[in-house]
């Protein structure tokens, strides 16, 4: 039986970029709480600021929703008028 | 930069049926205009998109979809913690924060599509005379005409 070879290959990018000084304070900061390494964290912090998913890619589900929802406009306004109300009606007797 | 202030029911508006009030949040995207919010109408927002009422019909609207809206807005924003409160309005106090706030950053804008404010500027009562005193620039459109002020500026 011939051995299977399997050669991953990963690519790193590598950058420089500029901080403010209270970014770098900040960023030292939480490496120290951390424990780790200052470029190890600043990529961490990238790297979920740049995959993680928009207001827009996560309300498009309700989008859809309301879009199928096969309410007319005046009564998704009525409906959300409706909501408002409540919250004002709350807000009100609590600060009563 | 204009300075904007955009009531409650468009925020609920804009997560979830963004095309009727595109126009006045690109133009704060853009940098156009300068959006500002208090705490308490972040607050009125978060508290009527995370309803049960509204997770009941609208399954999709979680509470994480509304978090990342709520953050993504105030970031393009101008944020006040502490608002002074100046006027009331007998018609509907419940809106007094807004008209505060805007009496507040001197809002050259406040954006409705509530036929009650609409009609406010051209009120002979008390109360619209002391908003007229209180906040001489502003101008509360809907956001059609806010949108044709966007093309004209």
């Amino acid at each position: 039986m011939t051995p299977l070879s399997l050669d991953i290959i990963i690519k790193v990018m590598t950058i420089d970029i500029s901080l403010t000084p209270e970014a770098e304070t900040k960023l030292r900061q939480r490496a120290a709480s951390l424990g780790q390494d200052l470029s190890t964290v600043a990529s961490d912090l990238l790297e979920e600021a740049v995959t993680r998913q928009s207001a827009d890619e996560l309300l498009a589900p309700a989008r859809k929703q309301v879009a199928e929802s096969g309410l007319n406009d005046g009564q998704v306004d009525g409906f959300f008028r409706e909501v408002l109300k409540e919250v004002r009606d709350e807000k009100k007797a609590m600060s009563t | 930069m204009s300075i904007l202030v955009v009531y409650t029911m468009l925020f609920l508006q804009a997560a979830v049926q963004p095309v009727r009030v595109h126009r006045s949040f690109q133009a704060v995207r853009e940098g156009l205009v300068t959006l500002c919010l208090s705490v308490e109408l972040l607050a009125e927002v978060r508290d009527g998109l995370t309803r049960s009422k509204v997770r009941e019909k609208f399954p999709a609207l979680t509470p994480a979809a509304v978090d990342a809206f709520i953050i993504e807005t105030a970031a393009s924003a101008t944020i006040f913690e502490s608002v002074p409160s100046l006027f009331t309005w007998p018609v509907d106090p419940g809106d007094d924060h807004l008209f505060n706030l805007a009496i507040h950053v001197q809002a050259e804008y406040l954006v409705t599509w509530e036929t009650r404010m609409l009609k406010l500027p051209s009120d002979i009562s008390q109360s619209a005379d002391l908003l007229r005193r209180l906040a001489p620039k502003l101008r509360i459109v809907n956001p059609e005409q806010f949108a044709q002020v966007l093309r004209v500026s």
